[in-house]
Parts: structure tokens; C-alpha cells; sequence
């Protein structure tokens, strides 16, 4: 316990010069400006924010990008409730209640509601993540490569059971993504492999350039060829303050919504998304008054976006103590780290003490200037949602494309971002989950790797993975997670609460 | 046949002969199969290089199937997926297979994605299979015609500018203006009934940033960029408008472009090779102008937002986040 306030204490002292305020101040800005454009996700914000970072010290550009993160999930946010199309997939349910109360008026306490019960969620994770991260440090150094193995398969078993749609689908993706990341050079013997020859090839694919493409302009893509129109709710937005029973009625709803999110966060494989379905669902199933729920409920706003925040934030646990990504987001984050020489992983919090806890200290801080920030500049960003799309997607597009030639300096990955937008585009019609490829992707090459010393190591002993107590129980709950989804009974319960 | 309703035709289609469908299948297992033999790689019919044999064997024969209408796809979104997914495994096979396997215990460099490309194959096997005997949600239409109409314009606009890289000589660049013209009309009506204007013109200028940013340097590029990116907006309508202005602006502005242009650099366009980048620049340019003349395009508008935003990005990105862009083109 004492350990953990010094931690803090040394987190805050880094997180709180002014030159760190300040860029975590810039990063809550540009995330929310982005992330209010409809359609835009915190993946592709983040991709294509990321080369704002490259020119800072390493614990200035994890703390911009953190603060971008949280931005963009607010961003989401305010776009389901003023406008009605979520913002990124983790605010879809924010839409339901949310956009119900912004056309009664009450725009305003809907998006304080989010701001408080964000800023609530992200307290309490904050703590969690602090808890947390030194057992879970301490266990990460128990695993050997069978342990890593599988616990990354658990990882991606997950995704497979939080994603929507079919199983079996969600499988062939991530196997897809998996084949996919095995492209490019191959780390022990150096052999190309997949390359067609082409040099820019050799060191494969990077991921920006495939979550860029995949979510980033296949969105765009589809955007543009539904013709939808957007309802943005005109008219003043009056009233900012949540009335006291407001309060009332939602404090539980956020507290509620705090611990599930918190406790899917943990969970590798997309825990945000799944989060804020969970606590809605959960809410509505409590509530006295389940008939309010959709429309306009206070309740339905609280409890998914604390929920989806919560899970926003408990998602750093395994990347900062396993090196494990969670979800694309936090792959990507791998991306930016390794670009500024940090390896994830539990290495981190020993060697460099200031960071693991500077980045945790500035995510309260960031989450404290979401509330004080964004609440008075709300009208600016109803400003920004009506202009009209026509003028916003080319902005979009030429942001994304500048931003991937800059990770390189190479026109290749602009290309290559382009024919994978086009693949985001056939998988949208194909009806295959782009997530749990993202993270096959992402978690390919060290699952090869810890899959080759496992069995090196028990000189091709397969029977490895069951017989280490730790590995064997892992792969035991990924089984038995497939298994449960896959039951005909639990699979209609699956798609119930993806469909309210 | 004809005498059938229009509402009718449709659904007894699907119980029919799929020709289309049934022949891309074909044609596409026996070019993997014929790849397979002409390969090198490990001798045997046991070997490894069994698998994507054996895969394409099946993708043929359903595609055989489809053609003679022997075989009913109920859920096509599924059936399709399936096989593609099991397309992109052999594929992913082929092009892994001379890579060394399992040496002693252990792996080799070709051993994890000849696995991973084995349970892909197997796992889309299952959902194709699923599509062949589950029928698919009722009331949504399925058709991967979008998909197919921006790739293949794709492939067709890069192949045109490949093309007029080839006509070098002066008398014969009028010419390919026409044809460039003339392409640029039929396929925008093509991409519009499809309703994909906009997934192609997206992009096509993501390509075009790609193609343009090394020779041309950040401020020309970006500017062409957001031109060509504003062409998707899906209030235009430009099949509705004057064919004649539409055929006529390209073939004025095109010679001009081509021969004022300073530039006689290559390019690299994947997969075409070089090109001579003034043809690319010129046939942006037209597809732009084309865009502009069509009557409800905010021509004006489009091009002050794009020259803002140029501006912003030229601003932005080298000075104010310090990166390393070059901003105008290089005179070599």
C-alpha cells in the first residue's frame, strides 16, 4: 500500500511538470476533435495522430498518446449522443438513451452525465491499474514461452467470444490476421517469407498501416456508399448541469458501470466494446423501470460510457505488465512505443520506473481535463458535426494518408494502406469482424516466437502447452470460453444483447 | 426464360446455375493448381504441397458445381466468404511452400505459415460448408458486385495511364486523351450504378498521395489528393450531366498538362513498373476536370478547400510537427 502511493506520488511528479500537463492537455484536445467526427474510431485517431509524437521524449509521447486515447473515446461519445451515429463501436449503445435525451433537450445533462461518470471510471481505474500492475508484474516473470503462448490463444479465444456475429467467423479472422503477420522476414533464420520479392516487404507489414486500412479508410469506404443522413440535434443545447435527481439516478448506474468495465478491461481480446453492452444490459436488467431504458434514460448513458471508460483504462494492465495488446488500440500502442525504443512489457515497470507510472499518473490528470474542458466547449463541437461530410472526408483522408507516409518516410505503405481499406471494405460485406484479425495481426510474430522456444525448449515435446500447470489453465478457460459460445443456448443469449 | 416476372427472376436465379460466380471459382483453381505443379519446391505428392492441391480441387469442383447448377449456395455471403478465405490460404501456401519446414524438433522458417495457412483453409472450408446447408438471414441482399467494380476499375485506370506511358511520341498523345476521356465517362456512369463512386475515388487518391508525394513533394501532392479524394462525394451526380463538357475539358487541358509539364521523371507505380509521371499527373488532373464539369459539382468550393487544407498540412506537418517532408517538387 505504501508502495503504491509512492509510486503515485513519483508518477505524479512526472506527469505533473508543465511541460507534460501541457502535451496531455494538447493530446485530450486533438483526440476529442477527431474523435467527434462520426466514423472516425480511437484506432484511426490514434494512427493517425501518432506522428504528432514522433519528434517528443519518450514519457511526453505515451502521455500524449494516452491523453488522445481518452479524448477520442469522449469524442465518441458526444457524437452518439448529439448525432446519433457512434462515434467508434465502444459508444453504440450511448446512442440508444443518449440521442433520446438530446432530442427531449437534455443534450446537456446527457453529456455531463458521460464526462462525470468517465472521469469516475477513470479514478477508480487509474487506482486499479496502479494495484495492479506490480503482482501481475511479478507473475509475468513466472511465464516461460508456453505460458506466453497461451495465454496470448486465451487472448484471441476471447476476442473471438466478446466479438459479434458468428464464432466460427471470428476464428477464420483471426487466423487470417495471423497469416497475414506472417510476412515479411522471419526473426531466427532471417529467411523472407510471403514477399513476392518485393523489397519493401521484407520487414513486413506494419500495423499502422493494416488498422489504418482496415478500420480507418474501410470506414470511409462504407461511409460513403450507404447514403444515410445524419439527424444532428439542432437548436441550443441549454441546461449543461445535471439536475440533482439526475445525479441521484445515475450515481449507482456509474458505479455499477465502473466495476464491469473495469473487470472486462483486464480480460484480453476487445474488452470496451463488450464492456458498455455489458453494463447497459446489466442496468437494464436491475432498473426498476427497465420500459425507460431507450428512451432516455440516464441511466442508459452513465453506466455503458464509465463502463466503456473503465475498460479504456484497466486495457493498459496486460500491455504494460505481460506486453500482451488487449485490443487493436492497445496494439497500436505497442506501435507507437516501439517506435520511441520502449519494449512493453514487464521490463518496463523495473528499468523505467518514471514512465510505467508517469503515463499512469497523467491518466487521471488527462481524464480530469476531459471534465473541465469539454463540458464548455460542447458547442464546439456541435459546430464541428454540422459540417457537412462531403468536406470532411477528404480532410480525413489526407490527414490518414500524410500520417502513414510519415512513420516511414515510404510511399509503399501508402499504397499498401489502401489495397488494406479495400480488404476492410470486402470484409464489411462479407460480414467478417476486421477485430480479431487486427489482433491476430498484431500478436502473430510473438506467438510464433514463444510457440518455437516452447517447443525447443521441450525438445518437440508438444504435450508442453498441458502439462505446465499455468499454461494448461489457461488453455483449459480458452476452451472451455469457446465451447460456452459456441452452445446453441448461451450463443441466442450472445446475440440478444448485441441486438438491444 | 424472359417471360418470367422481374420480381421472379430474381429469386428463382438463385436456385439456378450461378455462371459467374461458378467460373471465377473455376478459373481461379486451375491457375493455383497450375501454380502448384509449375513451383518448385519439395518433390512428392504427399508432401505439403498436397494441401492447396487438394483445396483447389474443391474450389473447382464447387465452381463446376455452381456452373451446371447442380450446386445450391443457400447462404452466398458465408459460401463466398468461406472460399475466399480458403483462396487466400492456398495462395498463402503457394507462396511459402519452398520455404524449409520442421528441421529435427525444430521449426523452420516455413513452419508457422504453412500451419496458420492450413487451419485458415480448414476453418473456411467449415463456413463455406456452413453456407451450402444454413440459409442466410431472410431480406438482406447479398452482392460482392461493388467489390468487384472498384477493384477492377482500379486495375483498369492503372493499366490506361500504364498505357499512355507507352506513347511516347507527341502525335499520338491527342489520341490517348480521347480514350482516356471517353473511359473516364463510361466508367463513372459504371462506378455510379454501382453506387462504389466513392470507395474508388477514395482510393484511387490514397494511390495517387502514394505516387505523387517523392517526385511532386507534399504541397502539389496533397493538393491532387484531396482534388481527386472530393470527387467521392455521393451528392454528385455525374452521369446526369453535359457529356459534351465532360468529353471536351479533358482534351483541351490534357495536351497542355502534358506538354507544359516539366517534369519527365518516373514513377513507380505497383504493380505497372515506371511510368512517366507527367501522364499520371495529366490523367489526375482530367479525372478531376471530368468531376469539375459535371453540373452540381461545387467546383469552386472544392477547390478552395483543397488549397486551405494543402496549405494547413503544408504548415502542420514539417513546421509545426517538425517532420521531414519535402514541399515542392524536386527540379532534376
Amino acid at each position: 500500500m505504501f508502495d503504491l502511493l509512492g509510486n503515485l506520488a513519483l508518477g505524479m511528479s512526472v506527469a505533473a511538470t508543465p511541460t507534460n500537463v501541457m502535451l496531455c492537455l494538447i493530446g485530450v484536445l486533438v483526440g476529442t476533435l477527431i474523435g467527434v467526427l462520426p466514423g472516425i474510431g480511437s484506432l484511426a485517431t490514434i494512427a493517425m495522430l501518432l506522428p504528432i509524437t514522433f519528434g517528443l521524449p519518450p514519457v511526453g509521447a505515451l502521455i500524449m498518446l494516452a491523453g488522445i486515447y481518452y479524448g477520442a473515446q469522449y469524442g465518441g461519445s458526444t457524437t452518439s449522443i448529439l448525432v446519433n451515429i457512434p462515434g467508434e463501436s465502444s459508444s453504440v449503445v450511448t446512442t440508444l438513451d443518449g440521442h433520446q435525451m438530446a432530442k427531449q433537450g437534455r443534450a446537456g445533462p446527457a453529456l455531463a452525465i458521460a464526462a462525470i461518470g468517465s472521469f469516475f471510471a477513470g479514478c477508480v481505474a487509474t487506482v486499479l491499474v496502479a494495484a495492479l500492475g506490480a503482482p501481475l508484474t511479478a507473475m509475468a516473470l513466472m511465464f516461460g514461452p508456453a505460458e506466453y503462448f497461451s495465454l496470448m490463444v486465451l487472448g484471441l479465444i476471447f476476442a473471438v467470444v466478446l466479438a459479434k456475429g458468428s464464432v466460427l467467423k471470428a476464428l477464420a479472422m483471426i487466423l487470417m490476421g495471423l497469416a497475414l503477420s506472417m510476412i515479411g522476414s522471419d526473426l531466427e533464420t532471417g529467411a523472407e517469407r510471403m514477399t513476392w520479392g518485393i523489397p519493401e516487404l521484407s520487414d513486413g507489414i506494419g500495423f499502422v498501416v493494416v488498422g489504418m486500412g482496415v478500420f480507418g479508410f474501410g470506414e470511409i469506404l462504407r461511409n460513403l456508399e450507404m447514403k444515410g443522413t445524419r439527424e444532428i440535434v439542432q437548436g441550443k443545447i441549454t441546461g449543461l448541469m445535471p439536475t440533482l435527481p439526475d445525479l441521484k439516478a445515475s450515481a449507482k448506474a456509474i458505479g455499477r458501470g465502473t466495476v464491469i468495465g473495469s473487470a472486462l478491461g483486464i480480460l484480453p481480446g476487445g474488452g470496451a466494446i463488450i464492456a458498455s453492452f455489458a453494463a447497459y444490459t446489466f442496468e437494464k436488467r436491475v432498473s426498476k423501470t427497465p420500459e425507460r431504458f431507450g428512451r432516455g434514460a440516464i441511466e442508459g448513458v452513465a453506466a455503458p460510457e464509465s463502463a466503456n471508460n473503465a475498460a479504456a483504462q484497466t486495457s493498459f494492465i496486460p500491455l504494460l505488465t505481460l506486453g500482451i495488446p488487449p485490443n487493436p488500440v492497445m496494439a497500436l500502442m505497442v506501435g507507437a512505443m516501439t517506435i520511441h525504443g520502449i519494449v512493453p512489457g514487464p521490463q518496463v515497470m523495473s528499468k523505467q520506473p518514471e514512465l510505467f507510472w508517469g503515463m499512469i499518473a497523467s491518466m487521471w490528470i488527462g481524464n480530469l481535463m476531459l471534465v473541465v474542458i469539454n463540458l464548455p466547449m460542447v458547442g464546439i463541437w456541435v459546430r464541428l458535426l454540422r459540417v457537412p461530410y462531403r468536406h470532411l472526408f477528404p480532410m480525413i483522408v489526407i490527414f490518414c494518408t500524410i500520417g502513414i507516409y510519415s512513420v516511414n518516410n515510404a510511399p509503399f505503405d501508402v499504397g499498401m494502406t489502401a489495397i488494406f481499406g479495400l480488404l476492410g471494405y470486402w470484409l464489411a460485406k462479407q460480414d467478417f469482424e476486421p477485430a480479431p484479425m487486427i489482433l491476430g495481426f498484431v500478436l502473430g510474430p510473438l506467438m510464433e516466437e514463444n510457440l518455437r522456444r516452447a517447443m525447443l525448449i521441450a525438445r518437440g515435446d508438444a504435450t508442453v502447452f498441458v502439462t505446465r500447470p499455468i499454461s494448461a489453465m489457461l488453455l483449459f478457460i480458452a476452451a472451455v470460453m469457446l465451447v460456452l459460445a459456441m452452445l446453441p443456448m448461451i450463443r441466442a443469449r450472445r446475440e440478444e444483447v448485441f441486438t438491444e | 426464360m424472359w417471360n418470367v416476372t422481374r420480381s421472379g427472376a430474381g429469386a428463382a436465379a438463385d436456385h439456378k446455375s450461378n455462371v459467374w460466380g461458378g467460373s471465377v471459382l473455376a478459373v481461379f483453381a486451375l491457375i493455383a493448381l497450375a501454380i502448384s505443379f509449375y513451383r518448385p519446391g519439395p518433390a512428392g505428392f504427399f508432401g505439403p504441397i498436397m494441401w492447396p492441391r487438394l483445396f483447389s480441387i474443391l474450389i473447382l469442383m464447387a465452381g463446376i458445381g455452381m456452373v451446371t447448377g447442380q450446386l445450391h449456395v443457400r447462404n452466398k455471403q458465408d459460401f463466398f466468404g468461406g472460399v475466399a478465405l480458403i483462396g487466400l490460404a492456398i495462395v498463402a501456401f503457394l507462396i511459402s511452400i519452398e520455404l524449409p519446414g520442421m528441421r529435427g524438433f525444430a521449426f523452420g522458417p516455413g513452419t508457422a505459415p504453412r500451419l496458420f495457412a492450413g487451419v485458415l483453409a480448414g476453418l473456411g472450408l467449415i463456413v463455406a460448408i456452413t453456407g451450402l446447408f444454413i440459409d442466410g438471414p431472410e431480406g438482406q441482399r447479398f452482392t460482392l458486385r461493388g467489390v468487384f467494380v472498384v477493384g477492377g476499375s482500379l486495375v483498369a485506370w492503372f493499366g490506361m495511364v500504364w498505357l499512355f506511358g507507352q506513347f511516347t511520341t507527341h502525335y499520338a498523345q491527342p489520341l490517348a486523351t480521347l480514350v482516356l476521356a471517353v473511359a473516364t465517362f463510361a466508367g463513372m456512369h459504371v462506378l455510379d450504378n454501382a453506387g462504389v463512386r466513392g470507395p474508388f475515388m477514395i482510393t484511387l487518391s490514397i494511390f495517387a498521395f502514394a505516387m505523387f508525394i517523392r517526385p511532386l513533394g507534399l504541397v502539389i501532392a496533397s493538393f491532387l489528393t484531396i482534388l481527386i479524394c472530393a470527387a467521392a462525394a455521393d451528392d454528385l451526380q455525374m452521369h446526369k450531366g453535359r457529356a459534351t463538357a465532360l468529353i471536351l475539358l479533358p482534351i483541351l487541358t490534357f495536351p497542355i498538362f502534358v506538354y507544359v509539364w516539366p517534369f519527365a521523371e518516373t514513377a513507380y507505380v505497383w504493380p505497372f513498373g515506371n511510368v512517366a509521371l507527367r501522364e499520371i499527373v495529366a490523367a489526375a488532373l482530367a479525372y478531376a476536370i471530368c468531376f469539375g464539369a459535371s453540373p452540381d459539382a461545387r467546383w469552386r468550393e472544392t477547390v478552395i478547400i483543397a488549397g486551405g487544407l494543402t496549405l494547413f498540412c503544408a504548415i502542420l506537418f514539417p513546421w509545426g510537427l517538425n517532420l521531414p517532408f519535402q514541399l515542392w517538387p524536386r527540379f532534376s
